[in-house]
C-alpha cells in the first residue's frame, strides 16, 4: 500500500533493493477467514487443552476454532460455543471452565449436554460497577498462578469513575473472590504478562497519559489518574489508603517528579510513544515458545489497534521498577489487532475489530496467525540500561566497522504529566552518543550516552550498523527506552 | 454543492454604480418581503429582546449576511434553522413554500445592504437553480452545517494539484495501483474529490486521487474517509485509513499528528458494483474547523448517524434467544429473553428481577453492533414494566416502603480536589448475589441468584392462556426464609382481582400461583405481595388482555 519512492532508485543498486531483508521474510501472516455470516471482532483468545482455539468477540460470540494451526493446509472448522454476551474481552480455560470476561461480570461457561453449546453460564463475580457508558470495558487476562483473572476496569467514558472500581484493576479468583488490586487506570487496550507472570496492562493516551503505555500492575499502584480513587472508601482497605493526588493545575507535572510526593504511582513500564509507534495498544503476551516463534524467547509482545500492528518489548527490573525498550516487530494485519495469544509451540493468534476506532488494516475484523520462518531477522534483541549508557544484544554479529558513533542517533523526551488530554513531547534532550565498547563476537555493544534523563523515552535510532553476514542494516533500527531508573 | 468563486472586486465594483430604477424596485421588494422577518429579527435587523432572551440573532453581527455568499443565504432562507439550544427562542422557519425566486433575490439584497453594509446580488435564476439543488434537504440546517459551509466558500480549496487516475478491474478489496495502468487520467481543478470522472461507469473501476495539501499549524488532524466499496487514504506515503473490501457507506477516522507544512495525498477507492460514495473530511486544531475534501458529505453524515437494522432471531425455531446488552428501562447488567411465540422480557441482573415484557419482534441489535456500541433496541410494542425493584425484602410491618434499587452516593467530581457534587451509583445489595443461567434444551434461561440464606431460581415459558400467547414465570425458593419474608409481584394498576387476574395496568393482567397474595398501598402506589415460606414455589402468568395485533 505504500509508494514507492521512486526518487530514491537511482540512488540504489538494484539487487540491493530486490534482497533487502523485511518483515515476511522472517514472520508471515496467515488469514484464518470467519465463518460465513459472523463478525469476528476478536476480544479475548483462549488456547484449549485439545489443541482448539477459542475466540470470543465484541459482539458476544465464543467460537471454537479446530485446525487453526494448521489453516489453510488443513482448513481452519469454526464451532459456535456461545452468542450474545456483552462485548466480552478476555477468555481463559481452567478446570473444564471457558470463563469470559465479559462487560458486567465474569462468567463461567460449559457445554453440559455435549451438544457443542454452552448451556451452564454461572456468574463468577459481578462486584464492580457500570453505568450505562460504552466505554466502560472491562478487559480479561489469562489465570495466573494463584489462579486469579486480572481485570482491567476503563473509566466512564474514559474520563471520569461514575460506577464503581471504574479505573481499577481487579483480580478476580477462579471460584469468585474479588480482589481490589490496583488503582488509576484510565482507558486499558489489554491485560497480561510477561515471561516471569508478572501482570501488565496497556493504557491509552488520553487525561492523565501523556503518551500510551505498557504499565506494570504492581499490587497496591497508582496507575496515574486519580479519577477512580473515590473507590478506596469502597475497597476495605484491600490496597491500604487513598493515594495523594496528583497536581491539578494547568500544565500538570511529570510523572518523575509526582514518583516522589505519591509513593504508589508506578510509572508506566515501557511508553509506546504516541503517533510515532501507534495509537491504541492492546494486548499482552510473553513469548514462552523458547525459541519455537523466533529468537525473542522471554519477551513481550504488544498489539496495536489502530496501525494495526504487534510489538515487541523488552522488560528489565532496574531498583524495583520494571522498565525497557519497545521495537517495532511486524505491521500489515488486516484490521484493529486487539486479542493476542502465544502458544508454546509458536503460534501467535491476534483477532480485532477496526469498530469505533478506525485501523489501518481496512477491514472490519481479522483473526489472523503469525508464524516464524525459521530464519533470524537482524534485530536489536536486547536493549538494557547502565549507569551510562545503553548495552545492545543483536540476533546476529554485527559489522563490527559499522558500529560507529555516527551510526547512531539518539533523543530524549517525556510528557507532561497532566488532567489535560494527552501532552506533546516536552523536556526534550539531545544526548550525545558515542560506542564505548563492541563485544568480540559481534553481539553485542555499549553505548554511552551523555546525558541519561530520568523518566525520559529514549530514542535510538541505529540506521547506520550493519550485519556481519549480508551487509543489511537492522529490519527495525528503532527503539524507545523508558528509563525510569538509572541503574548504579 | 458547487463552490462559489470569491469575487472581491464585486462589492466595490457594485458600489461605484449608480443605482438604476430596477435596483430600486429590487430593493423596495426586498423591504416588502422582510416584513415576514420582522417578527422575530425585528425592523432594525436586530432581533427583538424578550426578557433576558432574543427572539432571533441580530443580523448585524451575522456572519452570513456579511459574506458574500448569496447561496449560503439562499439556503438559509429556503430550508431555515434548527433550534438546538436556548440561545434564541425561535427556530428559523423554512420559507421555501412562501417566497418565490424574485422575492429570495430581492430579501438577499434589501438584508445585506441595510445589515450587512455591502448588497449582495442574486439573480431570480440562480435562486431558481439552489433551490433545485437544495430540494432534497426536508429539516432545517443545523448551525454548524452552515458554518462549515461558510468556511467551505470562503477559504480557498485545501487540496491543490488534485489528479486522478481510472483504473479497471473486478476487485474484492483494493489492489497495488501502481502495478496497473489508469484507464484514463484528470485534473480535478476545484480541489475536491470526486467519483464524476467515473460516472459513465457502471461498476468494477477504482480511482486513484493525488494531491498535495499545506497544514497550516501542527496539531491533530481527524480524517474521516466514507467510502462504498473500498478505500485507503495514504499521507506522505503512509497508509493513515484503511477502509477496505466491498460494503455500504462505512466512514473509518483516524487521528494524525501532522507538521505544519506540505504534505502529499492519495486517496484509493474501489467500487464493484451497487451504490457508490466517496467522502473525506479532516478536523483540525481551533480555526481549522472542518473541511470537506470531497464533494460529498451528505452521504458521509448518513453513513456515521444510521445503520442497517440488526434483528435477532433464534438460531434454531422454538428456541429462545439470551441477548446481554445495554437496553433502556433496565439497570447495564440486562438480559433480553426473546421466547418462540414472539413474547420477550428484559430480566434485569442489576437488581435480579424482571424489567419488562414486550411481544413481537425482539430485538435490533445495530446500534449495539455499529460504532462504539450504545446498546440494542428492542422492537416489538405492548411493553409492560412490572415492579421493576429488588424481588424479595423483609418486611416487619406491611408500612415498610419497598426498596426499588440498591443504589449509593459518592461525593464525585472530575480532577478537583475536594469534590461537592453528589452521583447515585448502582451497588449490589449485600443480600444478593447473581449467580448466572442455565439453558434448557430450548435455550430458555433460568436465572439463579442467592438472597439471604435462599437459592432462588426465575424461569419463564410462553404458553397459550385463554387464546392469547402469555410469559409463565417460575420463581423458586429454596431453603428456610426469614421470618416475613415478601416477594413483590406488581406495583401498579388498579389491583382489581378478577376471577384470580390482578390487572397490572397497561392492558396487562398477572395471575399468582403457589401462594395467597396480599395487597397493599404504599407510596401512592398499589403492590401484590406474596408471603413466602420454605419450599415456596411461585407461578406466575402475565397475559395481555388481547392477542397480539400484527
Amino acid at each position: 500500500m505504500k509508494r514507492p519512492l521512486l526518487f530514491l532508485l537511482p540512488f540504489l543498486a538494484a539487487n540491493l533493493l530486490a534482497e533487502a531483508p523485511k518483515e515476511s521474510d522472517f514472520y508471515t501472516i496467515t488469514n484464518l477467514p470467519a465463518p460465513e455470516g459472523a463478525s469476528i471482532e476478536g476480544g479475548g483468545i483462549e488456547l484449549l487443552p485439545d489443541g482448539k482455539v477459542a475466540v470470543c468477540t465484541r459482539r458476544g460470540q465464543v467460537w471454537i476454532i479446530e485446525n487453526a494451526a494448521d489453516h489453510p493446509d488443513k482448513p481452519a472448522k469454526w464451532t459456535l460455543f456461545a452468542e450474545y454476551l456483552h462485548e466480552p474481552l478476555g477468555l481463559a480455560w481452567r478446570d473444564g471452565w471457558l470463563y469470559v470476561v465479559q462487560r458486567p461480570e465474569v462468567t463461567r461457561l460449559k457445554d453440559e449436554d455435549g451438544d457443542g453449546r454452552a448451556d451452564l453460564f454461572e456468574t463468577v463475580s459481578d462486584g464492580w460497577g457500570i453505568k450505562g457508558d460504552y466505554h466502560e470495558y472491562t478487559f480479561g487476562s489469562q489465570f495466573d498462578k494463584e489462579g486469579n483473572l486480572w481485570c482491567a476496569l476503563c473509566l466512564t467514558g474514559s474520563f471520569t469513575a461514575e460506577a464503581l472500581y471504574r479505573g481499577w484493576i481487579l483480580r478476580v479468583s477462579h471460584d469468585g473472590k474479588l480482589i481490589p488490586t490496583a488503582s488509576g487506570v484510565r482507558s486499558p487496550g489489554g491485560i497480561g504478562f510477561n515471561a516471569e507472570g508478572d501482570v501488565f496492562y496497556t493504557d491509552n493516551q488520553g487525561a492523565w497519559n501523556g503518551s500510551s503505555s505498557l504499565k506494570w500492575v504492581k499490587p497496591g499502584s497508582f496507575q496515574g489518574n486519580p479519577n477512580g480513587n473515590v473507590y478506596f472508601d469502597f475497597a476495605g482497605g484491600a490496597i491500604g489508603d487513598r493515594p495523594k493526588n496528583p497536581p491539578f493545575a494547568e500544565g500538570g507535572s511529570r510523572t518523575v517528579i509526582e514518583r516522589a510526593n505519591i509513593p504508589e504511582l508506578v510509572p508506566p513500564a515501557v511508553i509506546l510513544p504516541h503517533q510515532k509507534v501507534g495509537h491504541s495498544p492492546t494486548g499482552i503476551v510473553p513469548d514462552l515458545t523458547k525459541g519455537k516463534f523466533g529468537p525473542f524467547a522471554g519477551q513481550v509482545f504488544v498489539g496495536e489497534q489502530t496501525h494495526s500492528k504487534i510489538h515487541r518489548v523488552f522488560l528489565e527490573k532496574v531498583n524495583g521498577l520494571y522498565q525497557g525498550a519497545m521495537f517495532p516487530f511486524l505491521e500489515g494485519f488486516k484490521s484493529g489487532n486487539i486479542a493476542l495469544r502465544l502458544s508454546d509451540d509458536g503460534n501467535l493468534y491476534t483477532s480485532g475489530s477496526d469498530r469505533g476506532w478506525g485501523a489501518r488494516g481496512g477491514l472490519p475484523y481479522n483473526f489472523e496467525r503469525v508464524n516464524w520462518t525459521g530464519k533470524t531477522p537482524f534485530e536489536i534483541h536486547e536493549m538494557r540500561a547502565l549507569s551510562d549508557g545503553f548495552e545492545l544484544t543483536f540476533t546476529q554479529p554485527i559489522d563490527k566497522a559499522s558500529a560507529v558513533d555516527a551510526a547512531f542517533k539518539m533523543e530524549a523526551y517525556t510528557y507532561l504529566y497532566q488532567k489535560a488530554y494527552g501532552s506533546p513531547e516536552v523536556d526534550q534532550v539531545k544526548p550525545k552518543v558515542t560506542v564505548a565498547s563492541v563485544a568480540e563476537d559481534g553481539k553485542s555493544l555499549k553505548l554511552k550516552i551523555e546525558p541519561l534523563t530520568k523518566g525520559h523515552v529514549h530514542e535510538l535510532h541505529a540506521e547506520g550498523l550493519k550485519a556481519a553476514e549480508g551487509g543489511f542494516g537492522l529490519l527495525h533500527p528503532q527503539a524507545y527506552y523508558t528509563l525510569n531508573e538509572i541503574p548504579e | 454543492m458547487k463552490r462559489i468563486l470569491l469575487l472581491s472586486l464585486l462589492p466595490s465594483l457594485v458600489a461605484c454604480l449608480p443605482l438604476s430604477a430596477q435596483d430600486d424596485k429590487i430593493l423596495e421588494l426586498g423591504r416588502l418581503t422582510y416584513q415576514s422577518c420582522v417578527a422575530c429579527h425585528g425592523p432594525d435587523g436586530k432581533g427583538i429582546r424578550a426578557g433576558d432572551l432574543q427572539m432571533a440573532p441580530s443580523l448585524h453581527e451575522s456572519a452570513f449576511i456579511k459574506s458574500d455568499h448569496p447561496e449560503l443565504l439562499t439556503a438559509i432562507i429556503l430550508k431555515g434553522i434548527l433550534k438546538e439550544d436556548n440561545k434564541y427562542i425561535q427556530a428559523m422557519l423554512p420559507l421555501e413554500a412562501i417566497l418565490n425566486n424574485e422575492q429570495i433575490a430581492a430579501l438577499i439584497a434589501y438584508t445585506t445592504k441595510e445589515f450587512g453594509g455591502t448588497r449582495r446580488n442574486a439573480k431570480p435564476g440562480d435562486v431558481a437553480k439552489w433551490r433545485k439543488e437544495h430540494a432534497g434537504r426536508t429539516s432545517p440546517w443545523k448551525r454548524g452545517d452552515l458554518v462549515e459551509m461558510l468556511t467551505e466558500a470562503t477559504t480557498p480549496p485545501f487540496l491543490s494539484k488534485l489528479r486522478y487516475g481510472i483504473y479497471e478491474g473486478k476487485w474484492e478489496e483494493l489492489p497495488d495501483f501502481s502495478a496497473l495502468k489508469p484507464a484514463k487520467t484528470g485534473t480535478l481543478d476545484d480541489g475536491h474529490l470526486a467519483l464524476d470522472p467515473a460516472k459513465d461507469r457502471k461498476g468494477n473501476f477504482g480511482l486513484v486521487f493525488d494531491a498535495e495539501f499545506t497544514i497550516p499549524e501542527t496539531g491533530d488532524y481527524v480524517f474521516s474517509l466514507t467510502s462504498d466499496d473500498g478505500s485507503a487514504l495514504i499521507i506522505d506515503g503512509e497508509t493513515v485509513i484503511g477502509n477496505d473490501g466491498i460494503h455500504p457507506a462505512k466512514t473509518v477516522r483516524m487521528k494524525e499528528s501532522l507538521q505544519a507544512g506540505l504534505h502529499t495525498m492519495q486517496v484509493q477507492y474501489f467500487e464493484a458494483g451497487g451504490n457508490r460514495t466517496l467522502a473525506l473530511s479532516v478536523k483540525g486544531p481551533g480555526k481549522f474547523g472542518t473541511r470537506w475534501l470531497s464533494t460529498e458529505k451528505d452521504e458521509a453524515k448518513k453513513a456515521a448517524q444510521s445503520f442497517e437494522p440488526i434483528p435477532l432471531t433464534a438460531r434454531n425455531p422454538g428456541e429462545a434467544i439470551v441477548h446481554r446488552a445495554f437496553l433502556p428501562d433496565a439497570k447495564p447488567r440486562a438480559i433480553g429473553v426473546g421466547y418462540p411465540g414472539a413474547v420477550n422480557l428484559v430480566w434485569d441482573a442489576d437488581v435480579l428481577n424482571l424489567a419488562y415484557v414486550f411481544r413481537g419482534d425482539f430485538m435490533d441489535a445495530a446500534p449495539h453492533w455499529n460504532g462504539r456500541g450504545s446498546g440494542s433496541s428492542p422492537l416489538g410494542k405492548d411493553r409492560v414494566k412490572l415492579a421493576h425493584g429488588l424481588p424479595f425484602q423483609v418486611l416487619e410491618s406491611l408500612d415498610e416502603p419497598w426498596e426499588p434499587f440498591s443504589e449509593a452516593k459518592v461525593k464525585y467530581e472530575r480532577d478537583t480536589e475536594n469534590p461537592q457534587k453528589e452521583i447515585t451509583i448502582n451497588v449490589r445489595h449485600p443480600d444478593y448475589q447473581f449467580r448466572g443461567y442455565r439453558l434448557d434444551a430450548k435455550r430458555f434461561p433460568t436465572f439463579r441468584y442467592d438472597y439471604r440464606k435462599l437459592v432462588i431460581t426465575d424461569t419463564f415459558a410462553p404458553a397459550e392462556v385463554d387464546g392469547v400467547t402469555s410469559l409463565v414465570r417460575t420463581v423458586k425458593v429454596e431453603g428456610d426464609p426469614d421470618e416475613h419474608t415478601y416477594f413483590r409481584v406488581a406495583e401498579t394498576g388498579s389491583q382489581a382481582v378478577a376471577d384470580g387476574w390482578i390487572d397490572a395496568g397497561s392492558n396487562l393482567k398477572v395471575k399468582v400461583e403457589g401462594a395467597e397474595t396480599v395487597t397493599r398501598k404504599s407510596g401512592g402506589k398499589d403492590e401484590t405481595l406474596v408471603p413466602v415460606a420454605a419450599g415456596t414455589s411461585l407461578t406466575l402468568t402475565y397475559r395481555w388482555n388481547a392477542p397480539l395485533q400484527p
